[in-house]
């Protein structure tokens, strides 16, 4: 029965875009698409904030430098074009490297004051891509980095269509499986790692620090592993969106990506890998459900009375402080966080 | 305990102060292999932070701990533990939202050695030490009586049993030296005969214990040696029975002109 179960949800998962190509859109696919990468982002962010419980307002700068290591790597800018399976784990690693960079700084501070100088790094590393146009030009800057290869596995370039049988496989469709290797591989390193002896020392950690270190933990050490994990998969993340988007620029990189990342992993239920994935894709999915307001809101009131650009906030407000009152351990919590914030 | 044999642990003139507040004015403090040492002294006389400073958790001004023949690190907690020496705290801090038996599997931290690969491929390895792991700490809950609420969540515990649970946790450590701050804080008549008596348990497995404790009548059948401590100073040690009659003692606690 389980095993039937597990079959139906893979099959679901495969057919998933076929389907809405067909029936949506390619427009759709494309929101399915980054409802993955949103997936990738907040699982990564889940190990830092829901696993180690170190408040990191600053997540989307490790997805910039996954983006831009890609970018840069695979683009006329520096006219060189490294292959995929090089620069997905190079970007990935980079930006491990910059989790541990950034993490060092912060290693004594807590809560609010941690999570205001990761705030600060965020931008900080925004700010230098946005000025490393000049005097050597690196990033070009505000114009960001276009041109850039579109991902491509060995031979088959996933940024052209295949037709294979009836099925006819376009470009966002090809993207839509590989980051769906992503995030499933996301999936079970998270799963794993929760439930190992790492996993047990960031909970410890994260319930108390000097009994953890009393314990013989070495908190520094596993704190900047908490930083480099979560960083790696926002790393990976980067360099998808990167090869997706042909195109990167600071810009899609603000403190409002950052905060966005927190409230999936908050909303769904931080430390629950179940959770972060329904909290990403129901904050991905939903805003873009919305558009469709505007011209529902033609059709039946013959005027657009409220624009769904506002809408969307509006209902993002109010989600998020009905979330505060009814449910602050977020839609599908993880046991300990239940516990934490209702007693038992 | 013979003089021939090294002490297990030596302390040379610790000195801590906070601000203008001088904790610990120059302790020093040497503790038997297998043994079984009260710290006393009235409140504020600097026992807990003897044993922050003897933890890592504080980093003292000046002196220096010898344990097993070597220099204990200062202000690293984690090494402190890798050496051979748990604690419990004071006012208990057990990972209450964690079960009873992921408490004291996060003991067992230090002994062992799976990594981020290990965790990521399930290696061979990596499985055989998570089995191992969970059989030690169900043999030490079992040890300290509690094996039957192992999957219960910590923080829900009873007092005792919550006790108990910080001292199964510190012995999956491995420790040489167990240092338990007012373990029996807390505790009625029975529970605190119950404590002793594994407490004098885990000195027959050949580990020395350092307690912190206020009932000195207690303290006194239970250990093997005390030391007083007053005002940052150490001002009498010995057997119970020296310490007891000790006028320095009888001052400290009872005011000058008891004596």
């Amino acid at each position: 029965m389980k095993r039937l179960l597990w079959a139906a949800a893979a099959l679901t998962l495969l057919a998933l875009p076929l389907f809405t190509d067909a029936t949506l859109g390619h427009g759709w696919v494309r929101i399915l698409d980054f409802a993955l990468l949103y997936v990738l982002l907040a699982l990564g962010l889940n190990i830092v904030v829901g696993y180690a419980g170190l408040l990191d307002l600053g997540y989307v700068a490790f997805f910039a430098v996954g983006a831009y290591c890609y970018a840069l790597l695979s683009s006329p800018q520096f006219n060189l074009h490294w292959p995929l399976w090089v620069l997905l784990p190079l970007g990935a690693m980079v930006a491990a490297c910059f989790g541990v960079l950034l993490g060092t700084p912060t290693l004594r501070l807590r809560g609010d004051y941690l999570a205001i100088v990761t705030l600060g790094f965020g931008e900080i590393i925004r700010i230098f891509l946005n000025n490393l146009g000049a005097p050597v030009n690196i990033t070009n800057g505000p114009q960001g980095v276009s041109g850039i290869d579109s991902l491509s596995v060995g031979s088959y370039n996933l940024g052209q269509t295949h037709g294979w049988g009836f099925f006819e496989f376009v470009p966002v469709v090809n993207a839509y499986y590989l980051f769906l290797i992503g995030v499933l591989l996301a999936i079970v390193f998270s799963h794993r790692l929760e439930r190992s002896r790492i996993g047990r020392a960031w909970a410890a950690i994260r319930e108390d620090e000097i009994a953890a270190a009393s314990m013989g933990i070495n908190t520094r050490n596993l704190k900047l592993l908490a930083f480099a994990m979560g960083a790696s998969m926002g790393g990976l993340s980067g360099g998808l969106f990167a090869g997706f988007q042909g195109f990167v620029s600071p810009e899609s990189f603000t403190l409002m990506e950052s905060v966005m990342i927190l409230c999936m992993v908050v909303l769904g239920g931080m430390g629950n890998i179940a959770g972060v994935v329904l909290g990403a894709v129901l904050l991905s999915v939903l805003p873009e459900a919305l558009r469709a307001a505007g011209p529902l809101q033609q059709e039946w009131l013959g005027r657009v009375v409220l624009d769904p650009s506002n809408l969307r906030l509006l209902m993002f407000g109010c989600a998020l402080v009905l979330m505060m009152l009814l449910r602050p351990e977020g839609l599908l919590p993880a046991r300990a966080r239940q516990r934490e914030l209702h007693g038992e | 305990m013979s003089s021939v044999v090294k002490p297990l642990l030596q302390a040379f003139d610790i000195h801590k102060s906070f601000g203008g507040l001088k904790a610990l004015g120059g302790v020093s403090l040497s503790l038997e292999q297998a043994s079984i040492t009260g710290l006393i002294g009235p409140n504020g006389a600097g026992k807990t932070t003897f044993f922050n400073v003897l933890t890592g958790i504080y980093k003292p001004d000046a002196g220096h701990t010898e344990f097993r023949g070597q220099t204990l690190p200062a202000g690293l907690p984690h090494l402190v533990a890798a050496r051979g020496i748990a604690r419990t705290f004071q006012n208990i801090r057990l990972f209450a939202n964690m079960t009873v038996l992921e408490n004291v599997m996060v003991g067992r931290h230090v002994r062992t050695s799976a990594g981020v690969l290990g965790a990521i491929f399930k290696t061979a390895a990596t499985r055989r030490e998570e089995m191992a792991i969970r059989a030690r700490a169900h043999e030490l809950l079992k040890y300290v009586g509690i094996d039957a609420r192992s999957h219960h969540v910590a923080g829900t515990l009873s007092y005792g049993d919550q006790r108990r649970l910080e001292i199964a946790r510190a012995l999956a450590t491995d420790p040489f030296l167990l240092a338990l701050d007012e373990p029996a804080a807390g505790m009625n008549a029975s529970e605190r005969a119950q404590l002793g008596e594994l407490i004098l348990r885990i000195r027959e497995d050949g580990r020395a214990i350092l307690l912190i404790e206020h009932d000195v009548k207690w303290i006194m059948r239970l250990c093997d040696f005390v030391t007083v401590l007053d005002y940052g100073l150490c001002i009498a040690e010995g057997s119970p029975l020296e310490v007891q009659n000790d006028p320095r003692v009888i001052e400290a606690y009872l005011g000058v002109g008891a004596a």
